[in-house]
């Protein structure tokens, strides 16, 4: 593990998702999980934790775990 | 640009220029000694505070349903941010007016006395200090991702 803070351990792939559930766009993935795209985006870019109830709204999107969503990387 | 960024730029135009105005009445003409005694000054230092209290959300009351279409304005990464904002400005504020009461103590101990006038801009000045430190800390928090718990 290092000097990687836990939250640098969770990884997201909405991005890859939404290709492949028809080339969602951003602003249609944040219309139907109730966010901004700008939130969006920072999830993206990992830069954002969303909120437990804002990650099972994505993964109910795209109609997968949320494990299949998000990734965490147990420390070693 | 999301609805977040763009209020904080028009708060921070409005209350820039609202600022300056009263600030510029309230330092001007005769400076902080007449200002008590001046009942014009205080009228128009009250009136640029009124202009940024109106005038600020009904143009971002404005800008907002423009750009709605039905989309999410504001969400909880927006509530995280405004939260964080908020805590830092309640601090900074209460440093601000500290250094200020300091301020005034020591360029006026000889004398003993504080003029009138400085209470007027006290009490003036802080909503004009939090409505643009509010949106400028708001800011920061957004950029910087200080909020986004990474």
């Amino acid at each position: 593990m290092g000097d990687r803070k836990p939250q640098e351990l969770l990884r997201n792939h909405i991005r890859r998702l939404r290709f492949e559930h028809g080339e969602m766009t951003q602003q249609e993935l944040a219309d139907r999980v109730r966010c901004t795209r700008q939130t969006v985006i920072a999830l993206e870019q990992d830069r954002y934790l969303p909120t437990l109830a804002l990650a099972f709204r994505i993964a109910r999107v795209f109609g997968v775990p949320i494990e299949q969503v998000f990734e965490y990387e147990e420390p070693d | 640009m999301s609805l977040t960024r763009t209020n904080c730029i028009l708060s921070l135009i409005f209350w820039g220029v609202c600022g300056a105005g009263f600030f510029a009445t309230a330092f001007g003409a005769g400076g902080v000694s007449t200002f008590a005694e001046d009942r014009v000054r205080h009228l128009a230092g009250a009136g640029f505070i009124a202009v940024g209290l109106l005038l600020t959300p009904l143009v971002q009351r404005l800008v907002r349903n423009r750009s709605s279409h039905g989309a999410v304005l504001v969400d909880e990464r927006d509530e995280r941010i405004q939260a964080k904002a908020m805590a830092a400005t309640l601090i900074a504020i209460a440093f601000l007016f500290y250094g200020v009461a300091l301020g005034l103590y020591e360029y006026y101990h000889d004398t003993g006395l504080i003029p009138i006038g400085w209470m007027w801009i006290l009490a003036y000045g802080t909503p004009i200090a939090m409505n643009l430190l509010a949106p400028a800390f708001v800011l920061l928090t957004d950029i910087r991702g200080w909020a986004d718990g990474r």
